[in-house]
This record gives C-alpha cells, structure tokens and sequence, in this order.
C-alpha cells in the first residue's frame, strides 16, 4: 500500500499535469475549439508570453508579476496583426490557414531566435516550498492551478455574459446572420483571435519560471494542447477541462511509476545495463499519446461529442 | 461502371489529366530533366553531386506526401517521422549484421517494412477511426514529434541495441572501443556482393566513386515510375475519387477506409526508401530527422512544387534546399563579430542573424507566401507551358540544356573550364 504522504503527492502532481494542460489549451480552445482554425502558431503565442517575462525581469528589471501582466497583451498585439496580416484572408479555407500559421510560426520562432539567440533562458523561481511528510513541493505550483482555474472561469464568463462573449459567439456560430444584425464580424474574428493569443501568451508568462525559456519552447507544448482540445471534442471549454483532468492524470500515473525494465547490452558503469519504460516526463507524454489515440478511435468525437460515429 | 467512374473523373477533374506526365510532353519533361541529372557528376565536383543526392532523397520523401496529399487528399504533415524510423531502422540493422554478413539487404528491408508497419497502424487508428482530414493530420506530426523527444532521449549508455548505440542528439553509432577509427563505428552504406571480390561493393559519393549519386537517382526514378503507374491502376482512380468526394465514393460502393490505408501505407514505405537512403549518404542519423522544422520543410517542399503532380516534391525539395542552403552559406562568414554600436553594423548584425536562420526562416515565409498567392505551386504551371508548346521545348529548350551540361562535362574532364 501506498504512504500517504505519497499519495498526497502524487495527486497533487496530477493536479499539476491537469493544470499545466488546461493552461495550454485554453487559448487553443478558443482558436481552435470555437473558430476552427488549427493554429500552428499558438505554441509560439505561448512562447512570446514567456520571453516577454523574461525581458521584463532580465532586461527591463520589472518585478515578476509585471511581466507576467504585459506577456497576454504582447501576445495579443501580436495576434491580432496575424491575424490582420494573413488569417484574415483564409476563413473558410481550414487547411490553407493551418499551413499558413505554420508558416507564421517558423517565421515567429524564427524571429524570436534573432532577437535573443539560439540560448536557454531561466526565470528566478518564485515562492518556497511546504513540506508533505518526505516530500517538498513548490506552492507556485498551487498558485498556477488557481490561476488556470480563474483563467478558465474568466473566459465562460466572458463568453457566457457580456455583449463581447454574445457578438463573438453568434459571428462564430453564423457569420452572415450575425452581419445582417449589424454585428462587425471582422472586427470579432480579429478580438477572438486576440483573445485566443493573449491565453496562450499568459500561460507562457505562468510557466515561465518553471521551464526553460528558450525560442523553440512552444514546439515541446503545442502537441499537448492540440491533443487536450481534440479529445475535449465540440464543447471547447468543458470539454477542455474535462480532457485536462483525464489526460492530466493518465500523464501524471505514467510520469511516477516505472512499469518495466529492460536489460540491454550496453557497456555501463556499474554493469548491468537497464532501461527503464515508465517513470519519468517523456513516459508520461507517451502514455497520453498513446491514450488519446485510442480514445479518438473509440470516441472519434471526442469526449463532448455524442460518443457515435459520424 | 469503372469506365463511368474515370470518364466522369476527367470530366470533373481536367487538372489530373492535364499533368499527366504520359503524354507526349511526360517524354520532353523526362529528357529535359533526367538528361542533366545523369551528367551532374562529371560535369560539378563530387560535394556538388553529393548535395544533389540528398536534395533528391528529400525530394523522394516530399514524393511520398505528394502521393497521398496530391491523389488521396490525405494529409500527413509528419511524413518524415517515417523517414526517420526507415532511416533509425536501416542504421540499427546494418550496424548490427554489417560485421557478420557484410552485406545491407536485411538492413534495406528492415528500413522499408518498420515505416511501412508504423504507418500502417496508424492508418488503422486513424481511417477506421474516422478522424477527420484536419485531426488525422495533427495526429502525424504529433507522432513525428513524440518520436523527436523519444530519440532525444536515448543519450544514455543504456540504449543499446544489439551493437547499435542511439546516442540521443550525438546520433546513431556502432558500440565498441573508443580508442578505434570513428569511421568503423559509422552507419555502413547500402552494399552489394560482388562475386570475386574479398570486399562487398559499397555505394559511396567521392572523388573516385559516384556510384552513390547513382543510386540514389535510380531508386528515385524507379520510385517515381512505380508511383505513377500505381495512381493508374484501381487504387490510384478510387484514391482520387476519394479526394474529389468522399460521400460519392462511398455511395457508390468503394470502401474508403481500405483504400485510404493502402495508400497511407505505400507512402510510408516510400518515406521509408528515402530515409535508408539518407542514414546510408550521410552514414549518420540523428534526432533531428524528427524535429518539427525538418516536418515543415517537406510540407513547404509539396507545397511550392505543386501537390497535383508526382514531380512536384522533387522540384520544391530540391528548391527550397538549394535556397536554404544558398541563404546559409552568406552566414557561414560568422556573426557576433560585428560592431553593433553604429547603424550599419547592427543592420549588418541582424542581416548575419537572419541568414543563420534561414533554415527556419525560408521554410516560414515560402509556406506564407504559397498560401496567399501562388495556390497551385511552380510546376504544374511549367508543365502545361511545356505540354502547349512541345515543339520550342524539344528544338529548343532540351538542345539548350543538353548543350550546357555536355560542354560542362567535356570542359570539366579536360580541365578547361570557363563558366
């Protein structure tokens, strides 16, 4: 049987995961769940959000929190001049908007790279550590999850109540109704996209002190996020918190347990050579992989859709 | 009702017909093409036939998506995860029975039938999943970079296959002691028996031995000639059947999700041909064969080529490599170096900076700008130029090119060359 201060660790690790994959697909859910637009350019959203963190405390000698405030809007800004610049013309043309985002994106990350180099970044670690029975682990941690929480709160409300949310979702639902009421649709496509990059750039800026800030981050997240909306299905943001929480635990189990080991021929130091499957970050986004694979085979709609084939 | 089916194709599609490469001008396209080819090596320097080699396997990957992208309307925009496990999987095999059997048969079939069986579960999951075009899509590149942080991961001296070491970003190489030529612990090139001879033949790209350009331009021409024939028989008429309405083909009997896995599967094996060809160029295979830009690069070379025609990959591969390759050279003079404080030596700073990122970069804008303005790519409008105007192509087009790469040749082995 399992120590309880073990389990209490391993819970908080798979809320850990939960969070870490709500933050990175909500501004997916957005972008992708309620405009359909597969926007390869999202993990680089993200990644302007943390380097706008970092420039803020490295460079500009901001405290944290400040940086973190200005990431959203820097990504915003940028995402709503892509969206000017090049999404705007491919509406209605899914894959010629998935290409051109990926183009979009290796232009970004290409552009990012010249500005800070081909280097890894650090943020100084914010907050302590409490200790559970054996174990420490970092409340920054606790105080993401809050912030997902709040994040994803923010934006039903926004969506469910405001006349924002009410304009947004009639253009995404019915474009031309929408205009003949006099709604601005071009004007809400380019605030949604904005909306959807501004997530993406906050969550950068809240996982920046946990990660490694370097150009090509967003590439490392932006599988997981695209898997966290599909599996979450039409309803985008239930659908997303609900796949968080599963994929998140399925993430976090393979991450913790080692499942087997395998000797090989190897010449190490002491002998015996063994891998071990199971057991540590990669594992994890393996087993997602794997899982979400057979899900969509089983749920091809994901888990808000109706559960039957098309 | 076949008949009906095709008739009604062409009527529908005039665009397939229109670049069908066996009419008269699929001759004139193969002279003006194959002709310079063939010469490369004795009329440029074994580095230039070498690069030429590798633009040609990359062509051959960005074939294999041409193939199903072009005539099934599936997208894989992780091809190259194929490429690599062909290429990880020929490298493993032949480091490991190179020793015993000093010939790489094994090793190609291995190359060719992992991909083909990986691609072919995918498939499975994917077509009789019913996942949409956009999901599957995903679906791939997400494999493709799975497998980046697998490979990545396999630095230790634990990963060890037989005497096969994966070495994580150091790459692919031969287990024993470090004290020995680095070159006996390379990935051994495609080799073939010679009865006779105590050595095996082994395809290699050198001053004295171009016999690898050969190869690789054979098995490309092979592949490319395969393919077309194949699109010609039931699978390749269904598959675009399939591309063109998917509900009229249902309807009218086929079952599209079998002929949406063989198609996915022949283009896994093709991805495959081409990544043993590369681990056995450049003896070498590292993580970076699954990484994202590499992902890209084939999808821009498809894409600017032009997906409606077989040739289309090979040209944008060979482009868009010569472009980035051209663009990284200008920053090979080094960057860092420069006085930043003044106007033109920062200009001159970030200019380095681009050009070093010219891998990542021209990917980038090439695939911006092919979306927004140049929807069909380059070639097919180069090919319904030559298939108008057969005659200027044959009097004058072909002499031209002909002419250029002979006297090349003839200057090049008489060691007076002008141009």
């Amino acid at each position: 049987m399992m120590p309880l201060d073990t389990a209490v660790i391993v819970l908080l690790e798979i809320l850990n995961s939960a969070t870490i994959l709500a933050l990175l697909a909500l501004g997916l859910a957005v972008i992708f769940g309620m405009m359909r637009i597969v926007n390869l350019a999202q993990g680089e959203f993200f990644t302007i959000g943390a380097f706008t963190t970092l420039a803020a405390v490295r460079f500009g000698n901001l405290p944290l929190w400040v940086g973190m405030l200005l990431a959203p809007c820097v990504a915003a800004i940028v995402g709503v001049a892509i969206e000017r610049l090049v999404i705007r013309h491919l509406y209605g043309r899914p894959l010629d908007a998935m290409l051109a985002t990926w183009g979009v994106s290796l232009v970004l990350i290409g552009i990012i790279t010249v500005i800070f180099g081909p280097v890894t970044y650090g943020l100084p670690y914010a907050l302590g550590h409490f200790t559970i029975g054996r174990y420490q682990y970092a409340e920054y941690r606790i105080v993401m999850s809050l912030a997902a929480v709040a994040m994803m709160a923010a934006v039903y409300l926004l969506f469910r109540y405001t006349p924002f949310g009410r304009r947004a979702r009639a253009t995404i639902a019915n474009p031309e109704m929408a205009a003949a009421l006099g709604v601005n649709t071009s004007r809400m496509f380019m605030l949604t996209f904005g909306l959807g990059a501004a997530l993406a750039g906050a969550a950068g800026a809240i996982l920046a002190p946990m990660i490694s800030v370097v150009p090509t981050m967003g590439i490392l997240y932006i599988a997981r996020a695209f898997i966290t909306v599909i599996v979450g299905g039409p309803v985008a943001l239930l659908g997303t918190a609900s796949s968080a929480s599963i994929l998140g635990t399925i993430e976090a189990l393979a991450a913790r347990f080692p499942l087997l080991q395998i000797e090989t021929s190897g010449f190490c130091t002491p002998p015996p050579c063994t891998i071990t499957i199971g057991g540590s970050a990669f594992y994890g986004q393996m087993a997602l992989f794997l899982f979400a694979i057979v899900l969509l085979r089983l749920m091809p709609q994901g888990l808000t859709g109706n559960g039957g084939r098309r | 009702m076949k008949g009906a089916i095709a008739a009604h194709l062409e009527r529908r599609t005039g665009r397939t017909e229109a670049l069908d490469t066996s009419r008269p001008a699929g001759l004139l396209v193969g002279a003006v093409v194959l002709v310079p080819l063939l010469l490369v090596p004795y009329g440029f320097n074994p580095y230039a036939a070498s690069s030429l080699a590798l633009f040609l396997i990359y062509g051959l990957l960005a074939m294999s998506l041409n193939f199903i992208w072009g005539y099934a309307g599936i997208i894989s925009f992780g091809q190259n995860a194929f490429f690599g496990v062909g290429a990880y999987a020929y490298g493993i095999i032949a480091l490991n029975v190179i020793g015993p059997s000093g010939n790489t048969g094994l090793a190609v079939l291995g190359g060719i039938g992992t991909p083909a069986l990986l691609s072919l579960f995918f498939a499975y999951f994917m077509f009789y999943g019913r996942l949409s075009d956009v999901y599957a899509s995903i679906v791939v590149l997400v494999l493709s970079l799975v497998l980046y942080s697998f490979a990545v991961s396999t630095a230790g001296d634990e990963w060890v296959i037989g005497v096969a070491r994966l070495g994580g970003f150091n790459g692919l190489f031969g287990q024993g002691s470090t004290s020995g030529n680095i070159a006996n612990f390379q990935i051994p090139p495609i080799t073939l028996p010679v009865p006779g001879m105590s050595e095996p033949f082994a395809f290699r790209i050198n001053r004295t031995n171009v016999s690898g350009y050969y190869l690789v331009l054979g098995t490309c021409v092979g592949v490319f000639l395969f393919a077309s024939l194949l699109l010609r028989t039931r699978l390749g008429r269904v598959a675009v059947a399939i591309r063109e309405n998917e509900a009229r083909a249902v309807s009218l009997g086929y079952d599209i999700r079998l002929y949406k896995l063989a198609m996915f599967t022949l283009a896994g094996a093709m991805a495959g041909i081409a990544g043993v060809l590369f681990a056995s160029w450049g003896r070498f295979v590292n993580p970076d064969v699954f990484n994202l830009t590499f992902a890209a690069s084939v999808v821009v070379a498809v894409l600017l080529g032009g997906r409606l025609t077989l040739l289309g990959g090979f040209v944008g591969a060979v482009a868009i490599n010569y472009l980035t390759s051209y663009l990284g050279g200008l920053a090979a003079g080094g960057t860092g170096t420069t006085d930043t404080s003044t106007l033109p030596g920062m200009l001159l700073e970030i200019a380095g900076r681009m050009a070093q990122q010219a891998p990542i970069l021209v990917p980038g804008v090439v695939l911006i700008c092919t979306v927004l303005i140049l929807k069909e790519g380059i070639t097919p409008p180069l090919l319904r130029q030559l298939a108008r105007r057969p005659l200027i192509g044959w009097l004058v087009l072909f002499p031209a090119v002909g002419t250029f790469f002979v006297l090349k040749v003839a200057c090049r082995q008489a060691e007076v060359c002008l141009f």
